[in-house]
């Protein structure tokens, strides 16, 4: 087996990894703004405006300009047969802007973004063995940076948007190797042609308020951050069994984020005392295989014993994961809702959240290790209205969650089988901080 | 004298800013093609007058003593008709589409008028990146290679210290790469690959200042930060007992040098007049190759890469212009410009590699045209080139004769004879000229 041009061909994948840039899915595992997971993601019908790329598009059309800033930090305790899997923790910066402007004939139009930026890195880009025990849902793709765009337009009650959540794949032509020599001696050069093509999710909301009560519902499509990269290693050394060409395919998607369909709802128990709930379908039946294909065509002096490595889809399940929530607001109004100038009155709200979401990965019965169980989670938070500033509208929100994992126990039919007895479970916390300024 | 809470608020504001400045943010393709039909006309003569979204590359302290909001977006495209070696080198992305819009922060009290936010935006069609590592001997212009392919979103803060002071900060962000890689055995039998890479976050400031002592006078000093994209991947496996290595650095993948940019414009009657100075620091570039490194029993491989292969720049940029009123409504504004900068080539014989580079003069041309008061307070629409000539270089290539073979040589395979079966296609001497030429079409709203 010739190791040095798998080697050299892995190195070709991880140049276009390297570039890679992707987008998607810790805010919309946990929530982006602190308001949104103490609530457990159950503001679907009644979210921030800043959350609306990520929460339902069609909230974004509120008047006025709106910016948010915030910090998460999730501690991650997983563990498979009672040890701590190598799952980093979670954290990073929330940022969201969102701008609103009332338009003739009753009509308001807003723009949206919102911004996930993991400490450290934009990206991660992960394959394991595909025997390896792994949390496929907790790995590379809550460690990415997230970009949502959003715009909506509202008329009355009624409101409907629409945006874009956005990815890269990585692909090109790929990465030429050449080991050879000349007079000077051995050398080592390599050409690289690597492309970041965009990839586009949809993003689609809609909202009736109707004063006491509100509906909402979202849908988000899936996304996954491509590779597929080709690389042709040319050997042409004095004396050398292994000279010839290779060429390699590394081809796969990490990190892939299902698609989403949330309705949800808010109602106004009495004064100031909202309830929330709301069911998300998660698509994960369309997964593709979170580890990579291999294949190899070798024309060498020695030839590899396999040349060609292929895992089947997952064969993941869809699940409906509910989601409830409180909230429960100061007389005078919501920490975030509209002022007088000269306005310093403190405002406050408490809020509770809870949410489960049941494990879409079956039974593991061949070769596959994937390591995954249903989990519950209770989210708890306050905000402070901190008053009007310099025409600024300034608020805090800080909130807490906790998250457990239903232990389970893999048990595969033949224990010739890698990893043919495990167990699953795990916890994780986390906190979040939000700081959002409102100019009306 | 401001108080606490002010002080906090505009530090709000500015770490507000620096997450902007976060968000993937690179600005290659404004230094080689230019930035807007006036940007492109007036060859980038633009750090002393820049106040709109512009100035968000230009300087960003011009963007704090700017005025309203303003919305612009320009496509552009570049025709390559450089030559290396008698062959014609296109541009890979010649084309793009770039963005620029400005405002003020709604502020009262004593922050009002006085921070401003810009964005500057330059997007491909295809992609939001496209990075070519050539053949070691490959003839190219490492001046243009790589360093349009790429997506930029530049966002910038001003803040207005006084009425003639304005100061302001950019961010230019990517990600390099590092992580380790191996090759395993699985329990299917076959090679299975464990990958764990991050893509890091690289940052870089774009500072500005500008001094207006007059309504008609202009000083600016714009100090943009060296970038490069690092990356260094390191592959181990154990195959058959046989332990092996491999690793590629590119420390400097996508480079743009460190830039100061010293600036001085004033008006004649209705004209304008700008003069840029800008020093660029091309010699802290490794250069525009992959470094590739192969390690197993017996043998061991390594890339032979020129060292320092680039030496410093100072370019020239002058720019005009000149309203003329056309109407009660309308006038129409004329831009002009020309530029000189030195090859960023060293003077080293080269071995095996094959850059070219040449001095460029370059010359452009444009015209706004205004419409006052009918969609927002003024509508623009603005069309720009610029012509870039570089001169004809010719690079004499040596043949080794005899091992040790010195790096400023060319060798064929045979050490017996290193003179014999030499390929390389720089021999017997490497030319280069050409020119290189970007039309911008802008339309733009004040509001």
């Amino acid at each position: 087996m010739n190791g040095r041009h798998f080697l050299a061909s892995l190195c070709g994948a991880f140049v276009v990894a390297s570039s890679s840039l992707a987008f998607g899915s810790a805010p919309a595992h946990f929530g982006h703004g602190a308001r949104s997971e103490a609530l457990s993601r159950a503001d679907v019908a009644d979210a921030d405006a800043t959350s609306a790329p990520v929460q339902n598009a069609a909230l974004a059309a509120e008047p006025g300009l709106r910016v948010r800033l915030g910090y998460a930090y999730g501690f991650m305790d997983l563990r498979i047969d009672d040890r701590r899997a190598s799952v980093a923790d979670v954290s990073g910066v929330d940022f969201a802007a969102q701008l609103g402007l009332r338009l003739p004939a009753s009509f308001s139009a807003g723009f949206a973004l919102a911004a996930h930026l993991p400490d450290g890195q934009i990206a991660k880009i992960g394959f394991r063995p595909g025997t390896e025990p792994q949390f496929v849902r907790y790995e590379s793709v809550l460690q990415r940076a997230t970009f949502d765009l959003a715009l909506a337009l509202r008329r009355g009650p009624f409101s409907i948007g629409g945006g874009a959540s956005f990815s890269l794949d990585m692909g090109g032509a790929g990465t030429s190797f050449e080991l050879g020599q000349d007079a000077r001696g051995t050398y080592a050069d390599a050409a690289s042609d690597i492309t970041l093509p965009y990839r586009v999710a949809p993003l689609v909301g809609l909202a009736v308020d109707l004063g006491r009560a509100s509906l909402g519902a979202s849908y988000r499509g899936a996304l996954a951050v491509g590779l597929s990269v080709e690389s042709d290693i040319r050997i042409a050394l004095a004396e050398n069994p292994l000279n010839g060409t290779t060429h390699v395919s590394v081809r796969g998607s990490s990190g892939w984020d299902p698609a989403r369909l949330s309705f949800g709802g808010r109602l106004r128990v009495v004064s100031g005392l909202s309830a929330y709930g709301a069911v998300e379908w998660q698509g994960y039946r369309a997964a593709p295989p979170p580890v990579a294909d291999v294949s190899l065509d070798v024309a060498l002096g020695t030839s590899p014993g396999r040349k060609e490595v292929t895992f089947v889809l997952p064969r993941f399940r869809d699940v409906l994961a509910p989601r409830l929530g409180l909230e429960w607001v100061c007389h005078a109004g919501k920490p975030g809702g509209p002022r007088e100038e000269g306005d310093r009155k403190i405002r406050w709200a408490a809020r509770v959240g809870y949410s489960f979401l049941p494990s879409p990965v079956p039974p593991q019965t061949g070769f596959t290790s994937y390591a995954d169980a249903s989990s519950h989670t209770i989210g708890a938070g306050f905000g402070l209205g901190l008053g009007r500033h310099w025409g600024v509208d300034l608020r805090v929100d800080l909130s807490a969650q906790a998250s457990i994992l239903e232990p389970r126990k893999e048990q595969k039919s033949s224990a010739a089988l890698p990893n043919a007895s495990y167990t699953v479970s795990g916890r994780s916390f986390r906190g979040a901080l939000s700081f959002e300024g409102a100019f009306r | 004298m401001p108080t606490r809470r002010t002080q906090r608020l505009s530090a709000l504001a500015l770490g507000l800013a620096a997450f902007v400045g976060s968000a993937s943010a690179r600005a290659g393709a404004f230094e080689v093609q230019g930035l807007g039909p006036e940007g492109v006309a007036e060859v980038g003569a633009r750090a002393a007058r820049a106040e709109d979204g512009t100035a968000a590359f230009f300087n960003p302290g011009g963007l704090a003593l700017g005025k309203g909001t303003t919305l612009s977006v320009a496509p552009l495209v570049s025709y390559s008709a450089l030559r290396a070696q008698g062959e014609r080198l296109p541009l890979e992305e010649p084309f793009g589409i770039g963005f620029a819009a400005s405002g003020t922060v709604p502020f009262t009290g004593p922050l009002e008028n006085r921070i401003r936010v810009g964005l500057a935006f330059h997007f491909m069609p295809g992609g939001a990146l496209r990075l070519l590592a050539r053949e070691v001997d490959k003839p190219f212009f490492p001046y243009y290679d790589n360093r349009t392919q790429r997506l930029v979103v530049l966002p910038a803060l001003g803040v207005r210290v006084t009425r003639f002071l304005g100061l302001g900060i950019g961010a230019n962000v990517l990600a390099g790469v590092r992580g380790p890689a191996r090759l395993e055995d699985g329990a299917t039998g076959a090679p299975e690959p464990r990958i764990d890479i991050a893509a890091n976050t690289v940052l870089s400031g774009v500072f500005g200042a500008r001094i207006d002592p007059t309504e008609h006078a202009h000083f600016a000093l714009v100090v943009r930060q060296s970038f490069g994209i690092p990356l260094s991947i390191e592959t181990t496996a154990n195959v058959g007992g046989v332990p092996l290595s491999t690793g590629i650095e590119s420390r400097q993948a996508m480079f743009d040098p460190l830039t100061v940019v010293i600036a001085s414009s004033f008006d004649l009657a209705r004209t304008s007049f700008e003069i840029d100075a800008s020093y660029q620091r091309f010699s802290a570039w490794e250069g525009p190759f992959l470094s590739v490194r192969s390690t197993l029993p017996g043998v061991n491989l390594a890339s032979r890469l020129p060292e320092k292969p680039f030496r410093d720049t100072v370019s020239l940029r002058f720019g005009v212009t000149r309203p003329f009123d056309i109407g009660p409504r309308t006038s129409l504004v004329l831009h002009a410009g020309a530029g000189v900068e030195p090859s960023m080539l060293s003077t080293t014989r080269q071995g095996r590699t094959n850059l070219v580079d040449g001095d460029k003069l370059t010359m452009g041309a444009g015209a706004t045209w205004v419409l006052k008061n009918v969609v927002g307070k003024a509508l623009r629409v603005g069309l720009g080139g610029n012509a870039q000539f570089l001169s004809s270089e010719r690079q004499e290539k040596k043949v080794c004769q005899a091992v040790p073979c010195p790096e400023s040589t060319v060798a064929g395979p045979s050490a017996d004879n290193p003179a014999s079966n030499v390929d390389n296609p720089g021999l017997p001497s490497l030319q280069s000229s050409g020119s290189f030429l970007t039309f911008a079409l802008g339309l733009g709203v004040d509001l």
